[in-house]
């Protein structure tokens, strides 16, 4: 039976496998081409053309001429596993249909190519109008003969011309966004011809590039947040915003404008990058390492995306699971394009200036002239002096008293780096700001309050130096009084010591209007204290607020000295601790330890320098009150105070808690002037402490180790609370008078060579991303990242464009650059025309390809192709000069022509795709909002910088974004100027159709629903910008109602009312003033609309 | 085949109720188009919440779904493992170095409360939410649901919008794109957030992305009413009335210019809605109207306020129900505040965050379903009750909570077109794992459209080159559950 089948099947192999288009292609094009074929090529293999069939699939090749059993195609046609066997569906093929293949492989699978097969084998795809070379049409001369003959073909044409009223509107807010002034639109409506003029006038209004960079952030998905579950803001993106606007402005030429985005690290563009991670990112990250790579395929997928839809109009992204289903775009493509940004990391890096190299340059100079100044002024650092300096501040609950209820919580001084400001860092004449933070009462007229105490808990004789925040409206006659023995009804104990003008600060210099500032300590005399004293603030007879801070007692080391300062030093460190005094003579030196941070105390190291910097410590005998562990912890021992190296490795603890002392015996008598010690002094890598830090301590010296002096002590410090915010204190508190002078002008010119030094070197943060050369890339199995494949070299897209392959080690900047030059090349069939139809899309409502981020075979045709060819070269012709296309469409018919419904046009072509008129439109979110805000004369027109906030302040670890309420003048800047957060609309404007920036945008909905309605009569925004209107068009049209109300008319419509209106108008605001009347015209369709 | 001869059947009967442009356009798709082409539901400006036809005969017309933010553990709840009993403390077998959100595993630790049968069907289901325990003859099981992602972020959005991606409609949004709503004095979806505050991802739950802003999901609660609903106090009732009125002569005036504007008149009928629904919306939050013995079964005077918070929820969802609004999205659990903290992600101290969430969700959501039961209400809304997904068998290396599980999960469904006292699927003998009728977000989502008469491979919007669905390219209707 077995030798007469394969007889049979060898007789008949003879017979048929002659004829392979008789037995073979009918067999192919019945089992297979369905889904191996043109429209689906599954495991990118096709049997329906000689060349695909032989070149094979993702397998491999599926026939091996004269080899049928290593032919994968009859493998699997005749495979037992029913999983393996094809086709997939219905019954396997008889035997004698896989002998008729046997046999033909095996007798050399002739395949005579036919037409069809050629025609099978190029890409029909390509054919794709898109895909086509830009064709400037011959006869091109402006936008409207195509419109017009389009027009033609269906027997219409273009309406008539709008009314002057009508254009200047629509002009406005096409190109900048924003309504015309009643006066611009008189000017405008009495000489029509002048056109062409407000065309060039507007394009050239910064607030052109305001107005269309809104469009263009929705296209690349820009916002200010990460997006997904904790979406936190990204406070340094902004300044993408700014670049595009500024772009815009300039007409940067959008091949550059393309460079740039992608590349601008290498083209002096640092935030235009910002292009490329302006998409969502997960921040949540975890040890799971599939979620993690998860997690950057989905980054990068999202640059790769947004880039080819953005530039290229391709959805390139289809391709990362498999290859296209539509577009000539293989899976390798979207392989080739990822290893092209692997390098690009979500993040921020710093955003150099123009002229960066000069700037390094000027740096190092600048830092090698600061040394000298610095060696001059260490001779003038201050001397520990013996007496105690108390600060006690409004915060401090220990030594302070709340004698009346405050006026909320202590108030901060405001953010900033100037005299008395919240993070003023000092100078050799003015202490840093001490105060932090201060709290006030409204004080009565002529009731005399005692509102504050602070208690000192100290006797002695002492300087005592008041401080407080210095206001423009704070009380002018504040008083502090002296009360010794505490008790603030006893009265006669009481002395006033001071009365206080809060209006100024303590130098006298007047306060900054809108600032908070510290005013700084102001000396109010030498008093004795007794430990009971307390100094109490008052409300003087003139009332205000008024207000407490931090005050300090300076024990008298000299009482005729007139300081303007009192003498202070930095709180003591972990790191370095130095203490200079007078030189003298010693043999001996007790360094003493009264208070500790925690625990025994450690010190790493103790060094004693003479004048000549030689630390005498290294040779002296050591010995300590004790030792932690009796010495037998190898990290903590005695000898470790003195062996020259730093760290907690290496340092000595005391055996006692909070105490201890270190005696050092020098080789001889020294001169000694400096004494310098630490806890952890240790740099690099690895853990640094700062615990048992010794908060108190005094030095002393000998000549004979019994009889000692005192040199130096921790009673002149600043308490350790204040740490972690006063590091050093610049001011020099020392200085002879003799050298007053020479000192101040060296502070000087080392406080400007800081100050530039500053400037030059902080470079501001942007979010654009940061770069590192990527490792390398490879093709996912169904886009999946658990399944890497081959890998792929940088490249672009084969099919479409130069051919552009880049080897596998290509340096990071380099391949971006070359992905920016592809994309820029003029002969890139897609560039030009993606950009020309985006600006159609926004002059006219839709684009000339209504999908305009999707230019593939799958995307709308154009209308007007030749049009848009037109324009596609122009662009290019014109050195890709954006305003020149938006002047060539402003100016045309076209654009200008009447928005009136004509019934026979509408029936021919109802949405106006042909353009018989000018389409009328919603206006979108942000010009709904800003025309509000120019109609009240409230908008205000500041450029730049970080955004304001449309939503409350929030810290949480998954941001809650809660809309404001109430808004002030900080939120009437442009729209545009939002910081925007991602996937989360404000309550009001979000209902306007704003996209939610968590996919790119290219075309916005606009629809009409009830919140709108609700948002534009009821909201807080609404009712205060009503009433900002009726009191502008009052305030410029005095006090005549009619007048009033035509006013209202020209500033919302740019045009008077009728007579019919102005009737209801003038009942409505007689009965309900004319705030209502506003409130009712910000909700009109007119106002809405734009014809 | 059987879908579409249900659908013509359905249309022919309907037809008069029915928008006759919205039909036109469907039956010209079917007439014009391959049967597998998008259809994009035709939307009247001016009314977008008008009902419009689904695609066959629907079996729920109104969906209720329960959000549990924070992931709640399957495993401590609704998928009875005796295993974990049995093992408790023990390895769990075959994981090796397994290491999952946070890190390290260690042992299998059962259930932190006991399982009973439960009704006449007997279904296993923990004591750590009794009363919704005692509605299992009212549940259908899936207890083999996996997600896309194990962490909070993506997970929510597949729940919510089929997409781990941000910037997709959600779930209600293509609902109501699709449907339309039965109520003309309220949006067609309304989202109520627990009175704790939002959910992890918040509003991206019920956005509409690049639908229309329609279709955005309306949020409000029992405590916090819409945004800018109410007429400002200084405006009289007078003055509304006349500012109104004089509105409403601008505008036609204006229509009357600009003829043939549909825009325009959508915008006029808008703010009539806009006037309905301020009355609508005062009228559904005043509970006063409920009897004290249904407030006493979802426990509205509940000294935990945040439980009594919830129950008055729950009360707002059934009325919004019974008022014919198409989508209500009912959250259980807020946003992270701390682990555990706010919702159901317990991490660290499971024992403890339960026992604060369980008694907030248990009774009022009983209630809720007992009522709508009780109110016939089950027949023509389907509930679905989820979360993004499971927690582990095991308790975390050093800690005593779950890590994220979503590999293996459960959500149950009740009412119109699912069976009772029914379970799909199942996971392993611990829990960890989907092994039997694997379930993905997609068949859920699926179904849910199923259910409500649309192909969820059909229903389309086109944006930014695709033809976007909520189910993706993926999605298979789990027909084993349905009756």
């Amino acid at each position: 039976m077995k030798s007469f089948l394969l007889c049979a099947l060898t007789v008949s192999s003879v017979v048929l496998a002659q004829d392979f288009e008789a037995d073979i292609r009918p067999l192919l094009r019945e089992h297979c081409v369905e889904c191996h074929g043109e429209k689906k090529n599954k495991a990118d293999l096709r049997l329906d053309a000689k060349m695909h069939a032989f070149k094979g699939g993702e397998s491999g090749p599926a026939i091996i001429a004269g080899k049928s059993d290593d032919s994968l195609l009859f493998q699997r046609i005749t495979s037992a596993d029913e999983d393996e066997r094809m086709p997939p569906r219905g019954n396997p093929l008889t035997p004698e249909q896989t002998a008729k293949i046997k046999a033909w492989i095996d007798a050399g699978a002739a395949w005579p190519e036919t037409e069809a097969d050629k025609a099978a084998a190029t890409d029909q795809r390509l054919l794709h109008w898109a895909y086509q070379p830009l064709q400037r049409p011959a006869n091109a001369r402006d936008v409207d003969e195509f419109i017009s003959s389009k027009l033609a073909e269906k027997n219409l044409s273009l309406s008539k011309a709008a009314d002057a009223r009508t254009l200047i509107r629509r002009v406005y807010f096409d190109v900048v966004g924003l309504p015309p002034t009643p006066e611009e639109v008189e000017r405008f409506v009495a000489s029509p011809s002048s056109y062409e003029a407000l065309v060039d006038s507007l394009l050239a209004s910064p607030r052109f590039g305001e107005k269309w960079a809104q469009h263009w952030l929705d296209v690349v998905r820009f916002a200010e947040s990460d997006g997904f579950e904790t979406n936190r803001a990204r406070d340094n993106a902004w300044p993408y915003r700014d670049y595009v606007i500024e772009s815009f402005n300039n007409d940067k030429p959008y091949d550059q404008f393309i460079r740039e985005q992608l590349a601008g690290d290498a083209l002096n563009a640092d935030a235009a990058t910002a292009f490329l991670v302006g998409g969502a990112v997960d921040r949540v990250k975890s040890k799971d390492p599939v979620l993690t790579a998860n997690q950057r395929a989905d980054e990068l997928h999202d640059m790769v995306s947004t880039t080819a839809a953005t530039f290229l109009g391709l959805t390139v992204n289809c391709a990362r699971c498999h290859n296209h289903k539509f577009d000539p775009i293989a899976q390798e493509d979207y392989y080739a394009m990822i290893a092209m940004l692997q390098g690009v990391q979500h993040g921020e890096r710093p955003m150099r200036s123009a002229n960066s190299a000069e700037n390094e340059k000027r740096l190092v100079k600048l830092r090698s002239e600061l040394a000298p100044l610095d060696a001059k002024l260490a001779a003038f650092q201050p001397r520990s002096h013996l007496g105690r300096v108390i600060l006690i501040d409004d915060t401090s609950p220990q030594t302070t008293a709340i004698e009346q209820p405050t006026n909320g919580k202590p108030i901060t001084y405001s953010p900033g780096r100037e005299k008395g400001a919240a993070e003023d860092p000092g100078d050799a004449t003015r202490l840093p700001n001490l105060g932090e933070s201060y709290r006030y009462w409204s004080a009565e007229t002529g009731k005399h309050e005692d509102f504050f105490t602070w208690d000192p808990n100290a006797s002695g004789r002492f300087r005592i130096w008041l401080s407080w925040g210095a206001w423009t409206t704070h009380a002018p006659d504040a008083r502090y009084i002296l009360d010794q023995d505490g008790d603030l009804k006893t009265t006669n104990d009481q002395t006033e010591i001071a009365n206080i003008n809060q209006r100024l600060f303590a130098d006298g210099k007047p306060a900054i209007p809108e600032q908070r500032r510290w005013s700084g300590l102001q000396s109010v005399g030498i008093h004795d204290l007794t430990d009971k004293s307390i100094v109490i603030l008052r409300s003087g007879d003139k009332g205000g607020p008024t207000v407490a801070d931090v005050i300090a007692f300076e024990e008298v080391p000299d009482e005729k000295a007139k300081p303007t300062v009192p003498h202070l030093r930095a709180p003591v460190s972990h790191l370095a601790t130095e203490d200079n005094f007078d030189a003298i003579e010693a043999k001996f030196l007790r360094f003493t330890i009264t208070a500790c941070s925690s625990g025994e105390p450690c010190i790493d190291e103790l060094e004693v320098f003479t004048p000549v910097s030689k630390n005498v410590a290294r040779t002296a005998k050591v010995t300590v009150s004790g030792t932690y562990a009796d010495g037998t912890n190898t990290s903590h021992k005695r000898e470790h105070l003195n062996d020259g190296q730093y760290g907690n490795a290496r340092s000595w603890i005391s055996k006692e808690k909070g105490g201890g002392w270190a005696q050092l015996e020098f080789e001889k008598p020294e001169r000694i002037h400096r004494v310098v010690w630490s806890r952890d002094r240790s740099t690099g890598k690895g853990k640094h402490y700062e615990d048992r830090l010794a908060l108190g301590y005094r030095v002393e010296v000998s000549s004979d180790g019994k009889s000692w002096k005192p040199v130096a002590s921790s009673s002149d410090r600043l308490a350790d609370a204040y740490r972690k915010r006063i590091t050093t204190i610049p001011t020099l508190s020392d200085v002879p008078t003799e050298k007053a002078a020479e000192v101040a002008k060296l502070t000087q010119q080392r406080a400007h060579l800081a100050d530039e030094i500053q400037k030059l070197s902080a470079l501001p943060m942007v979010y654009a991303g940061n770069f590192s050369q990527p490792g390398p890339t490879n093709r996912m199995h169904r886009g999946d990242p658990t399944q890497p494949r081959e890998v792929v070299a940088p490249g672009a897209l084969k099919q479409i464009g130069r051919p552009l392959s880049l080897p596998a080690d290509t340096p990071e900047q380099e391949r971006r650059l070359a992905l920016a030059n592809w994309i820029a090349d003029p002969t890139n069939p897609l560039t030009a025309r993606v950009i020309v139809n985006r600006l159609w899309h926004y002059h006219f409502g839709t684009g000339l390809v209504e999908t305009p981020s999707d230019f593939g075979i799958n995307g709308a045709r154009p209308t007007h192709p030749e049009l848009l060819d037109f324009l596609a070269s122009e662009l290019i012709a014109h050195k890709w000069s954006l305003k020149h296309i938006h002047k060539l469409i402003l100016m045309s018919k076209t654009f200008q022509q009447s928005s009136a419904m004509n019934e026979v046009a509408y029936k021919a072509d109802s949405n106006a795709r042909l353009l018989w008129r000018f389409p009328p439109r919603r206006l979108e979110a942000e010009a709904v909002r800003d025309a509000m805000l120019v109609t009240s004369g409230q908008l205000d027109l500041k450029m730049g910088g970080p955004g304001f906030d449309l939503f409350e302040p929030n810290d949480n670890y998954v941001k809650v974004y809660q809309t404001k309420t109430d808004y002030g003048p900080a939120e009437f800047r442009r729209m545009v100027y939002q910081s925007k957060p991602r996937t989360m609309l404000d309550d009001f404007f979000g209902a306007f159709d704003c996209p939610d920036a968590g996919q790119p945008a290219p075309k916005r909905t606009s629809s009409t629903t009830p919140l709108q309605a609700l948002n534009l009569l009821n909201s807080h925004f609404a009712m205060q910008q009503a009433e900002a209107f009726a009191n502008r068009a009052m305030k410029e049209s005095g006090s005549d109602l009619a007048k009033q109300i035509r006013r209202t008319f020209e500033l919302i419509f740019q045009r008077p009312p009728s007579s019919e209106e102005q009737t209801d108008a003038i009942a409505l605001a007689k009965s309900h003033g004319l705030p209502a009347l506003c409130r009712a015209l910000f909700n009109s369709n007119e106002f809405i609309r734009l014809n | 085949m059987n879908h579409l001869l249900n659908r013509r059947h359905f249309l022919n009967r309907t037809v008069t109720g029915l928008s006759s442009i919205a039909l036109t356009s469907l039956l010209k798709q079917d007439n014009l188009l391959a049967n597998d082409s998008p259809i994009r539901p035709f939307i009247d400006p001016s009314r977008p919440y008008a009902p419009r036809p689904p695609h066959f005969e629907p079996k729920a017309k109104q969906v209720l779904m329960i959000f549990c933010s924070g992931a709640m553990s399957h495993v401590d709840t609704w998928d009875y493992k005796p295993e974990l009993f049995k093992r408790h403390d023990t390895p769990m077998p075959g994981s090796g170095n397994l290491i999952t959100f946070q890190g390290e595993q260690g042992n299998l630790i059962k259930p932190i409360r006991d399982f009973k049968p439960r009704g006449q069907s007997g279904k296993m289901i923990s004591d750590l939410l009794p009363n919704l325990a005692e509605m299992a003859d009212d549940m259908c099981f899936i207890h083999s649901m996996t997600a896309k992602s194990n962490t909070h972020g993506p997970a929510e959005n597949q729940m919510g919008t089929g997409y781990i991606l941000d910037g997709f409609p959600s779930a209600g949004a293509w609902v109501t794109y699709a449907l339309g709503s039965e109520n003309q004095n309220f949006p067609a979806f309304v989202a109520i957030p627990d009175p704790r505050g939002v959910p992890q991802i918040g509003p991206r739950h019920w956005g509409s992305a690049f639908l229309p802003a329609s279709f955005q999901g309306t949020a409000f609660n029992a405590n916090k009413p819409i945004p800018n609903l109410a007429r400002p106090e200084s405006i009289s009732d007078k003055a509304e009335r006349d500012t109104r009125n004089f509105l409403k002569r601008l505008n036609d005036r204006h229509l009357e210019q600009n003829p043939g504007d549909s825009d325009l008149a959508a915008r006029i009928s808008s703010y009539e809605l806009a006037a309905r629904m301020q009355l609508a919306a005062v009228e559904i939050n005043d509970l006063s109207t409920e009897s004290p013995a249904t407030r006493a079964l979802y426990g509205t005077e509940d000294t935990n306020v945040n439980k009594a918070g919830f129950a008055k929820n729950c009360i707002l969802a059934r009325r919004l129900i019974e008022r014919g609004v198409r989508f209500v999205q009912l959250f259980n659990g807020s946003y992270a505040m701390g682990e555990g903290v706010g919702n159901w992600d317990g991490h660290k101290k499971i024992h403890d965050q339960y026992a604060v969430h369980a008694p907030i969700l248990d009774q009022p959501c009983a209630a809720l379903l007992k009522d709508m039961k009780a109110r016939g209400l089950l027949k023509d809304t389907l509930v679905v009750f989820v979360t993004e997904f499971g927690r582990m068998p095991t308790f975390q290396k050093g800690a005593n909570g779950r890590d994220h599980n979503p590999k293996g999960f459960t959500v149950w469904l009740s009412g119109a077109g699912v069976k009772r006292a029914y379970s799909h699927g199942a996971t392993d003998d611990f829990g960890y794992q989907a092994i039997e009728n694997v379930t993905t977000i997609y068949d859920l989502h699926a179904t849910m459209l199923h259910l409500l008469g649309l192909n969820h491979e059909r229903l389309s919007f086109y944006n930014n080159g695709i033809e976007r669905r909520l189910t993706d390219v993926h999605g298979h209707v789990v027909k084993d559950i349905l009756t």
